[in-house]
């Protein structure tokens, strides 16, 4: 593992070693900072992601969401 | 304890976990203490139709997992962990960082990914090669 490369193993495919890298070098509150941050746009997106859905639905059933 | 995803994250693993899960001294006197918590932060059953559920002291006292959603978000409270092993047993696994100034115990990345080789659980076998990357690289 650990070239980079896209033709590593199944495994070494799903890690992204820059991250790994960029997460270590914060200190242990910025680590956390950094979770809150992805939470948050995580609940964000299913928020869109809902959102849009409900305005498919309801633009195919001919009503405004 | 801070065990489980959070605590990777603490130590640098670069996952996304939703919910804090600690394994708690379960003597009467800390189950008093976390009890005080869990009512500060409005800490209620999930998953549990009808009306909320206050946190039971019996069930803290036990070795089973006591799931939360609080104020601040979910929280589980964790009697044992994989293999029956409680706070004490995790207590020469685990670690004090230091996080806004505060002393914050977490069991140790070596011992999380241990476990994690360990579980049948879709969703540990999805992370365990990030985790296990993190130790590689991880300054010792």
């Amino acid at each position: 593992m650990g070239d980079g490369s896209v033709n590593d193993s199944t495994e070494s495919a799903l890690v992204d070693e820059s991250l790994i890298d960029a997460m270590l070098a914060l200190n242990p509150e910025e680590r956390l900072r950094q979770n809150d941050r992805m939470v948050r746009t995580v609940l964000l997106l299913r928020q869109g992601f809902e959102t849009a859905k409900a305005t498919m639905k309801a633009g195919r059933d001919g009503r405004e969401p | 304890m801070l065990v489980g995803g959070l605590a990777a994250v603490v130590q640098g693993a670069p996952i996304t976990t939703f919910d804090v899960d600690i394994v708690h001294h379960r003597t009467a006197e800390n189950v008093h203490r976390l009890m005080m918590f869990l009512a500060a932060v409005g800490a209620r059953y999930r998953n549990r139709p009808g009306q909320p559920l206050p946190p039971n002291r019996n069930a803290l006292m036990g070795p089973s997992h006591s799931l939360f959603v609080t104020n601040l978000g979910p929280l589980d409270a964790l009697g044992a962990i994989e293999g029956g092993a409680d706070y004490h047993q995790l207590l020469p696994l685990s670690m004090i960082i230091t996080v806004a100034g505060r002393s914050l115990r977490v069991l140790s990345l070596e011992t999380i990914v241990a476990f994690k080789r360990l579980s049948t659980d879709a969703k540990d076998r999805l992370r365990l090669p990030v985790l296990e990357e993190v130790l590689r690289r991880k300054p010792k």
